[in-house]
């Protein structure tokens, strides 16, 4: 299948800057946009010198230099479609002008901004209350401030983790700036910290560093010092936990943490790129399957603090392995695929588009009411199957005549056995997850009901809502489908599709006089043999129980 | 006690610990409280602990610890500085915190009038006629009651 080679990265900071050259470098055309003014970089990311690596020395001059990057800022993208190999871009330059551009490929490594809480506390940004930013600054000017020239003492209190989780690198950089700011002793400098996080390469080092250099730490579990400012007078006061006494500070210069925002325009992205973004804001959400660098949608890449804070060195790495992985699928402009995994019988639709609205990876879009389908983006799951109404959508291997046969054959073969001692269940499992603990549980010889049988399908969300009942109807006493846990599930809703109807079946079966405890969802890991045992076994007590109840 | 305020602070009191014996580690301390766990003072009376002399150095509240108790009922039974993980040499710090407070005239009385014993008879037992008289008896030689050397080595 042919595809386009071109890459868009989407941000301007050194982590999208780094990934654009790696896929030049590979022989990649790179549109390099951005919505902020110009292609600077947010100072707070890049770390103290110490921390800026080698390898982003001269990254702005190599970009410029490149013929295959086209810098285009600022730009918004208006609007997204197409398929992975594929993607037909509409973009808006800063004058106005709109154009169409064709991409294979789009990388996304929007940068976060710092922001300390001041409101949280009560309190203004002040001549005696800075933020960490502030504080950085006056640091890099190396210039006459009165808070670092002159022998006079002062004391300087740093407040770090009290009003959120705060993340190991701006805990870096309130220590960095800290065990500067005491200058050989001329200055008294006081950490009060709660949540304190040492889990970042340098970190517990830079803490020794910084309390030898004449930093006290002073940790406070789980209680927030009262501020209180008053005409030209700031006092800190805090119940310290090794004196038990209150202990109370004036201090010359009270410096905020700051935290790291998602920037508004990461949910406003994700809603036209298509792809999911979590509670904070922040690109990729919870799906394992989507760690650390993928999204939902197959051709879109996340990397660095895009998807919530990650260091510097880690969003380096991540736009490495980005750039290999588009490589890899983009390669010279072509792609291989399994053909005909999905089958569609155009005579049979209805053109109700509900398979573009169920498919949870967008391989399904339309074109004058009639649905496409993109095989580079289709994982066969078989959502769209299950969704369709007019049964116009097969599974290769995973047809509905398919798995009628497997069900009637199954049920069949107990109604052969002796029907007084057993019941008869049907398990369709998620050959992601369950499946495999199926198999592992009757390998390894775990408890199994007699009366099992499994029905192999690509996702949970693949069972129909009939394959339920024509098991009920072939004589099944109970059905059940096996899916993955939350936010684990490759499709990333068969499992709660799965559930759903369930739970819709079960309401229909009360009316007709039929419990709708025979019907169950469960959730199981991949190699969870024992798991899927158990599972299995309270399955059957509860039919059985409904067996004699009758 | 009364809040601590710490604009009586003295911010160099600890950088002048950390230049003599004893103190020179002070600031490495991380407060994980192993040194109080492991004092047996602490385990009569909470008050008393390491831990909170070494944060109030930290803090630079030189009066309050020079003139603690606590840094004279240390029984320097070196428990806190042999478990001490950061390295800090607590019983060693307490033995320099106790020259400096005595310099200071911090001292406690018993501390005073045991040190005016040795200036005026060599020993922290006074010695007298009748002390020699029973040394007599069982032909021990006599002692003298006083030293007069004690009083150049312990100028006033």
């Amino acid at each position: 299948m042919n595809i386009s080679p071109r890459v868009l990265v989407v941000g301007s900071g050194p982590v999208a800057q780094l990934a654009a050259l790696e896929l030049a470098k590979m022989g990649h055309q790179v549109l390099l946009c951005n919505q902020a003014e110009s292609i600077a970089g947010n100072k707070h990311l890049w770390g103290s010198p110490d921390d800026r690596l080698s390898e982003l020395g001269s990254l702005k001059q190599d970009l410029r230099d490149d013929p295959r990057i086209e810098i285009m800022a600022p730009t918004r993208i208006l609007e997204f479609q197409g398929s992975p190999g594929n993607f037909q871009v509409r973009l808006k330059g800063n004058d106005e002008a709109r154009t169409n551009e064709v991409v294979g490929a789009v990388i996304l490594s929007i940068e976060p901004f710092a922001m300390a809480h001041f409101e949280s506390w009560g309190v203004k940004e002040s001549e005696k209350i800075k933020d960490l930013s502030w504080v950085e600054s006056i640091l890099s000017s190396s210039g006459n401030d009165p808070l670092l020239s002159g022998d006079s003492l002062r004391t300087l209190v740093f407040l770090c983790g009290f009003t959120h989780h705060s993340n190991p690198f701006s805990q870096k950089r309130a220590m960095e700036a800290a065990a500067k700011l005491v200058l050989e002793g001329r200055n008294t400098v006081i950490f009060l910290v709660d949540q304190f996080q040492v889990a970042d390469y340098g970190l517990e080092r830079l803490t020794h560093r910084a309390r030898e250099a004449g930093v006290l730490f002073v940790k406070l579990t789980g209680i927030k010092p009262e501020i209180e400012t008053g005409s030209n007078a700031l006092t800190v006061s805090y119940y310290d936990q090794e004196l038990e006494e209150k202990v109370t500070i004036s201090p010359d210069c009270l410096i905020l943490e700051e935290a790291y925002k998602a920037p508004k325009e990461i949910i406003h992205l994700a809603d036209i790129l298509g792809v999911t973004a979590d509670r904070k804001g922040f690109f990729q959400g919870d799906n394992i399957y989507n760690q650390p660098i993928h999204t939902n949608r197959h051709g879109i890449w996340v990397v660095d603090s895009a998807k919530g804070f990650v260091s510097l060195q880690e969003g380096i790495e991540e736009a490495k392995a980005a750039a290999m992985d588009i490589h890899q699928f983009l390669g010279k402009g072509e792609s291989i695929t399994a053909y005909k995994r999905l089958l569609f019988d155009e005579a049979k639709c209805g053109k109700c588009l509900t398979c573009y609205r169920s498919c949870p990876h967008l391989a399904i879009s339309y074109y004058e009411v009639k649905p496409v389908f993109h095989e580079l983006a289709c994982k066969a799951c078989g959502i769209c199957a299950a969704a369709c109404p007019m049964d116009a959508i097969q599974i290769a291997n995973f047809t509905d005549n398919e798995i009628i046969e497997e069900i009637e054959n199954a049920v069949q073969k107990r109604h052969g056995h002796n029907k007084e001692d057993n019941v008869s269940l049907v398990a369709f499992c998620c050959e992601n997850s369950a499946f495999d603990s199926a198999r592992m549980a009757s390998l390894n010889g775990l408890p199994l009901p007699n009366g099992l049988e499994i029905v192999r399908v690509p996702c949970a969300g693949r069972v129909d809502q009939h394959y339920v009942l024509k098991a009920l109807e072939s004589g099944a006493d109970g059905v059940m489908i096996i899916g993955c846990h939350d936010e684990s599930c490759s499709s990333v809703r068969g499992n709660r599709l799965a559930k759903k109807r369930i739970e819709i079946i079960g309401k229909a079966l009360a009316e007709v006089g039929l419990e709708k405890e025979r019907l169950f969802f469960e959730s199981c890991a991949p190699g969870m043999g024992w798991e899927f045992s158990k599972i299995a076994t309270k399955v059957e007590h509860v039919v059985r129980e409904l067996e004699k109840g009758r | 006690m009364a809040d601590i305020n710490l604009e009586n602070a003295d911010p160099n009191f600890k950088y002048e610990l950390a230049k003599q014996p004893g103190g020179e580690k002070i600031m490495a301390c991380f407060t994980c409280r192993t040194c109080t766990a492991s004092c047996p003072i602490t385990a009569v009376n909470e008050r008393f602990n390491p831990l909170r002399i070494i944060r109030l150095a930290l803090y630079g509240l030189k009066r309050e610890v020079l003139s603690s108790d606590f840094i004279w009922l240390c029984s320097s039974c070196y428990a806190c500085q042999e478990r001490c993980p950061q390295g800090v040499s607590i019983t060693e710090l307490m033995t320099l915190l106790k020259n400096m407070a005595v310099k200071e005239g911090h001292a406690p009385a018993g501390v005073r009038a045991q040190l005016d014993l040795v200036k005026t008879h060599g020993r922290i037992y006074p010695l007298d006629d009748f002390d020699n008289k029973k040394r007599k008896k069982i032909n021990l030689p006599v002692l003298p009651t006083s030293c007069e050397v004690m009083k150049d080595l312990i100028p006033d």
